[in-house]
């Protein structure tokens, strides 16, 4: 009880820090991640999740300091490479896209391990701070984290403000959005590498393996609530963002807990909740 | 010796995921053989914790039971509207996977798994864990539980190949033929559990993934006959175990990491001579 307060309060500039980093990582995912359940994509973000492990080994080998921006681009190149590479061969090949998925999944994530265990090896145990990236350590993020956290989630939220109106087209109807002369191709790809974007800074608070959890329940939550899209973008982002905080109210309690487990535990029991609800708000 | 035993449960654990694999590429359904792969961990958490390292039935049956979990809670999930089959797996297996991750850390001083272990495994123990008979050492436990699963796939497959077959390529004439989908994905789903389980302690959640898809889908790239892509897919299997045993020796990195990685570049090479080979 007395941790609760405390955490609540506020009052440590640290959990501060991590509340908000958290929460909007949190924002970020439940908002993106809409667009991904709503044209049934979902399972791509749990690749580039899992896909971005190797970069961000590459990323340390190359400047080995646990944390920092390097660590994001890392991530970034290897999200980016690995949608490319599930996307292409699934136009050139008889293979469906589920199974190129689960290839490029586990070929990245195998390259990854194989890299941790490289690191394991050359830069002492102790760096083994990168199970974080694992299941995720939200107590960890820090000030320079924050400061990239802030960077990227403002990127997020304004390209989708922007783009509302041509992601809306292209997520329900494509077609049409083609026909009407808007760019699907263009705007597809901002989306993915916003997807990219978002899997990459949500992995200090969940881990890569459990991202997914992050990206696809906040907007089911949502979807029951309502079903106008800026609402349930709404919904998804204070759903992820909340999930955010009683993450790291877990982290911050029982520090030897990994942080993303306890995220995607808090975001099914809010889908359980909400599942017997069928759209309250919105004009049904 | 111990490497040749490394490679050989390797190539069981690869040629017992790559017999199921296939089916499941066929069907479309391989994320759910990676979400299977992941929701068995609070099962066998469970089964170690109430029947102890050694009890396989415990073990195997808690496994069993959360990927019996999985199955059902995804197609209750799937009649919501407010999920789709890709959502309802992402949204169950993470949950069934958190579970088991926090059960690990609960009662890691009890069990032998770690966090990392779940996710990529430790063959290179697979030599250390033998099976004594009568006092007898008969070699590695997971070598003779790899075997002994390899030879019922078998026997199954031999007998069911015309019924997968059916269900797989064309599931609408099937059931106009009276054919039960139902009971035959079922029962795929046992067989993906089974091979999932008894795989997992040596390579890990994620690392299955590999082993399920990466022959079949090869073999996919260069054969459209059943039975080709049985045999192709076989053998690419024991390729991708030695040669990733190679290379995460060469490389001195994780053994089952490097299996899964070489899978990657054996799909890169089959893929740049796929029009000049037709099998």
């Amino acid at each position: 009880m007395n941790d609760f307060l405390q955490f609540f309060s506020f009052s440590d500039p640290n959990v501060r820090l991590v509340v908000l980093g958290t929460a909007l990582i949190g924002a970020c995912s439940g908002s993106i991640g809409t667009f991904m359940v709503l044209t049934r994509k979902s399972l791509l973000g749990d690749v580039v999740s899992h896909s971005i492990l190797p970069g961000i080994c590459v990323a340390f080998i190359l400047y080995p300091v646990r944390s920092g921006i390097h660590l994001f681009i890392g991530a970034m190149v290897a999200g980016l490479l690995s949608g490319i590479a599930a996307d292409y061969f699934s136009r050139k090949s008889v293979l469906r896209p589920d199974a190129l998925f689960a290839l490029v999944l586990s070929v990245f994530f195998g390259l990854g391990v194989m890299l941790i265990t490289y690191i394991q090896q050359n830069y002492g145990a102790g760096q083994a701070g990168l199970d974080a990236i694992l299941f995720g350590k939200a107590a960890a993020i820090n000030q320079d984290d924050l400061t990239y956290i802030t960077v990227v989630a403002a990127v997020i939220f304004a390209c989708l403000i922007l783009f509302f109106r041509s992601f809306r087209m292209i997520t329900f109807n494509a077609g049409f959005a083609q026909s009407i002369g808007v760019r699907v191709r263009i705007y597809n790809g901002i989306l993915s590498s916003l997807t990219v974007m978002a899997v990459a800074i949500g992995i200090q608070a969940v881990g890569v393996v459990l991202m997914a959890a992050l990206l696809i329940a906040p907007s089911i939550v949502s979807k029951a609530l309502s079903n106008r899209l800026w609402l349930i973008l709404l919904i998804s982002a204070f759903v992820g963002g909340l999930s955010g905080l009683l993450g790291s109210f877990v982290s911050y309690t029982l520090p030897a807990m990994p942080t993303g487990p306890w995220i995607v535990i808090c975001l099914s029991l809010m889908v359980f909740a909400v599942l017997p609800f069928r759209r309250k708000f919105g004009n049904s | 010796m111990d490497s040749i035993w490394i490679i050989v449960v390797g190539g069981l654990v690869a040629l017992n995921c790559s017999l199921v694999g296939n089916l499941l590429i066929l069907r479309k359904s391989v994320m759910i053989g990676d979400a299977l792969s992941h929701a068995v961990l609070p099962g066998m958490v469970m089964g170690y914790f109430y029947f102890g390292d050694t009890n396989l039935i415990g073990v195997l049956g808690g496994a069993a039971l959360a990927g019996l979990v999985l199955v059902l809670s995804i197609e209750w999930l799937k009649k919501s509207p407010l999920l789709k089959e890709d959502s309802a797996i992402g949204l169950i297996y993470t949950v069934l996977f958190s579970i088991g991750v926090i059960l690990v850390s609960v009662f890691a001083s009890q069990v032998h798994l770690d966090q990392e272990h779940v996710l990529y495994g430790e063959i290179a123990y697979v030599p250390l864990d033998r099976w004594f008979m009568n006092g007898t050492d008969m070699g590695p436990r997971s070598f003779w539980l790899g075997l002994g699963l390899l030879a019922i796939l078998i026997l199954v497959l031999r007998f069911s190949f015309k019924g997968f077959n059916l269900t797989s390529f064309d599931p609408d004439f099937a059931a106009s033929k009276g054919v039960r989908i139902k009971v035959w994905n079922y029962f795929l789903m046992i067989l993906v559990t089974a091979v999932v389980v008894v795989s997992f302690e040596n390579v890990g959640a994620v690392l299955v993934v590999a082993f399920l898809v990466a022959p079949g889908a090869s073999a996919l790239l260069i054969s459209h006959r059943m039975k080709s892509i049985y045999t192709l897919s076989s053998a690419f299997a024991l390729i991708i175990a030695i040669g990733g045993f190679f290379l995460a020796d060469f490389t001195s990195t994780s053994i089952s990491g490097s299996m899964a990685f070489f899978s990657g570049i054996l799909f890169i090479f089959v893929w740049l001579i796929r029009k000049r080979v037709r099998a």
